[in-house]
């Protein structure tokens, strides 16, 4: 069934605009508990409490910002209101930087976007995209809420990726890595072996949400009351050296050229021991 | 009694190591600690009372309005409606074998070529244990590759596809959305692709080199409303309007402690 348009809006190049329409390129997944009171098997009633339990009545809730010396300053909602951006229909395109340029932390939500009316001008951005290797950063103002994303070319489509604000993100360029004695050179090469030796195409498909389908199938049995078994737990290793751990690793893995290929069922479930452990 | 830090993974993020457990490759295993790599605005602002006092949720029975402890709740989920099957937390722990919990990394790939579509929450990892060694050498070696190393793993009552990548030295847990979490074009009724005119291609392709830039101006990617926001709290209390002084309150100031947290635990303090 087609996704309903969360948007709609116009992709701004300058010279150049292309309407479009955001759908939502994600399905909620997730399952959904309830906290119950126990005692009654009811969902329970949330409220806001006090340091001393007493609760406060929504019409007495109050939103606040705690400043750096630890003050407390409360903003009404009609000064939150006043701060919303102004209502636009604009997803405004600052640049285009070579695809992949974006660390993996930035990236937030994805969205399709559609055509709206001009459909060959949409395919025609998206082969471009693509012609180009490039992605454009986009900035847009939806639902009275600001916006940063990235518009890419994705098969012959394309995809708007809302990502996260400069403040909101550490980038892993700003941080320090750990320190401590230099490897040799030894210890790098074996682990470059055992890495290269799992070195195989990525087949996202092959990776199922087992856990998922495992804790649907217990509250299915659950709800016909059927007694439950649960997998035994298994026991870990000990600590080695790491040169030793190193070099029987390679005795397992290395040499025998894609142990990735070992087999789909090892890596997508977790049946199979691996033999890293055994 | 449900895991408290479920109900609100960032609030339970926010202060200290959200999941430690290990990362192995190989034989070789990596003891890490998760800490969060994004700190979202929806954080910042707070709930408190008309006298500025921090309010917490409370949980209270539907039947007789009276306040529940912890210990009353139960998690249940609703199969059909207002038929509750109640799950408790060791029946989900018993669901995830204890080598499930590991991230053991036995496909690694193109880091490349992973599909930013897929990017979900990003963490970083940082050395546990006595030793940073076995992190270090992972970190390297996976940087100079440019490899990626892909697993599922089951933390808090969740299976996670993860990719670990390195930068700069420091390794960071990119969640994946699993593939059947991501709509297809044609889920989503997007129209068959049209075979657009060449010269409109081209033009398209104009407007990109004319606009083209080497790298992420992070500058751009500032939040004028949260600024808007800053900037009102920090008048009024400097005009004195409601403010409130408050006992053992941290600042919500950003992604700065975050950081400050991060380097620490980098660092093994």
């Amino acid at each position: 069934m087609a996704a309903r348009a969360i948007w709609k809006g116009r992709i701004n190049l300058g010279p150049v605009e292309l309407p479009v329409k955001l759908l939502s390129a994600t399905h909620d997944r997730a399952i959904r508990f309830r906290l119950l009171d126990e005692k009654h098997g009811e969902p329970v009633r949330q409220k806001m409490v006090d340091a001393d339990s007493k609760v406060v009545e929504p019409s007495e809730i109050r939103k606040a910002l705690v400043i750096n010396d630890g003050s407390l300053v409360i903003l009404s909602d009609e000064e939150l209101d006043g701060l919303k951006p102004e209502a636009s229909r604009e997803i405004s395109i600052t640049r285009f930087l070579k695809a992949g340029t974006i660390s993996s932390e930035w990236y937030n939500r994805p969205y399709w976007l559609a055509p709206d009316g001009d459909q060959s001008g949409y395919f025609a951005f998206a082969e471009a995209l693509r012609n180009e290797d490039r992605e454009g950063i986009a900035r847009w103002v939806m639902r009275g809420k600001e916006y940063a994303g990235v518009v890419r070319s994705h098969g012959d489509y394309l995809a708007l990726i809302t990502i996260h604000f400069a403040d909101e993100v550490v980038p892993a360029a700003r941080l320090d890595a750990p320190a401590g004695r230099d490897l040799s050179q030894k210890e790098v090469t074996m682990a470059k072996q055992i890495i290269e030796a799992m070195v195989d195409e990525l087949d996202l498909s092959e990776f199922r949400d087992e856990y998922r389908e495992r804790v649907m199938e217990l509250i299915d049995a659950k709800a016909e009351g059927k007694i439950i078994r649960f997998p035994k737990a298994s026991r870990r290793r000990k600590e080695q050296p790491l040169e030793e751990v190193l070099e029987a690793s390679l005795k397992t893995t290395g040499g025998k050229g894609r142990t990735g290929k070992a087999g789909e069922k090892e890596r997508t479930g977790r049946k199979a021991i691996s033999h890293a452990r055994s | 009694m449900p895991v408290r830090d479920e109900l609100d993974e960032e609030e339970a993020g926010r202060y200290r190591p959200f999941w430690s457990g290990t990362i192995t490759f190989g034989l070789v295993t990596v003891p890490v600690e998760l800490m969060p790599a994004v700190r979202t605005e929806r954080t910042a602002l707070r709930m408190v009372s008309e006298a500025g006092v921090p309010l917490n949720r409370g949980y209270f029975s539907t039947r007789d309005d009276k306040p529940l402890e912890w210990d009353d709740i139960v998690r249940g989920f609703e199969v059909t409606r207002d038929r509750f099957v109640v799950v408790e937390d060791d029946e989900l722990t018993k669901l995830a074998p204890d080598r499930s919990r590991d991230i053991d990394l036995r496909l690694f790939v193109d880091a490349s070529g992973l599909d930013p579509m897929l990017f979900s929450r990003a963490w970083y990892l940082t050395p546990a244990g006595d030793s940073s060694k076995a992190y270090r050498l992972l970190a390297r070696v996976m940087e100079e590759s440019s490899r990626a190393g892909i697993a599922t793993f089951v933390m808090r009552g969740r299976e996670y596809l993860v990719a670990i990548t390195a930068d700069h030295g420091v390794l960071r847990a990119q969640m994946l959305r699993f593939t059947e979490e991501i709509r297809s074009p044609e889920e989503a009724g997007l129209p068959a692709p049209d075979n657009p005119p060449r010269d409109e291609v081209t033009r398209f392709e104009r407007r990109i080199r004319a606009m083209k830039a080497a790298r992420l101006d992070t500058a751009e990617l500032n939040n004028p409303e949260s600024k808007r926001m800053w900037a009102l709290a920090r008048r009024k209390k400097k005009a004195g309007r409601d403010v409130h002084r408050q006992r053992g309150l941290e600042a919500t100031s950003g992604v700065i402690d975050l950081m400050d947290r991060l380097q620490k635990s980098l660092a093994g303090k």
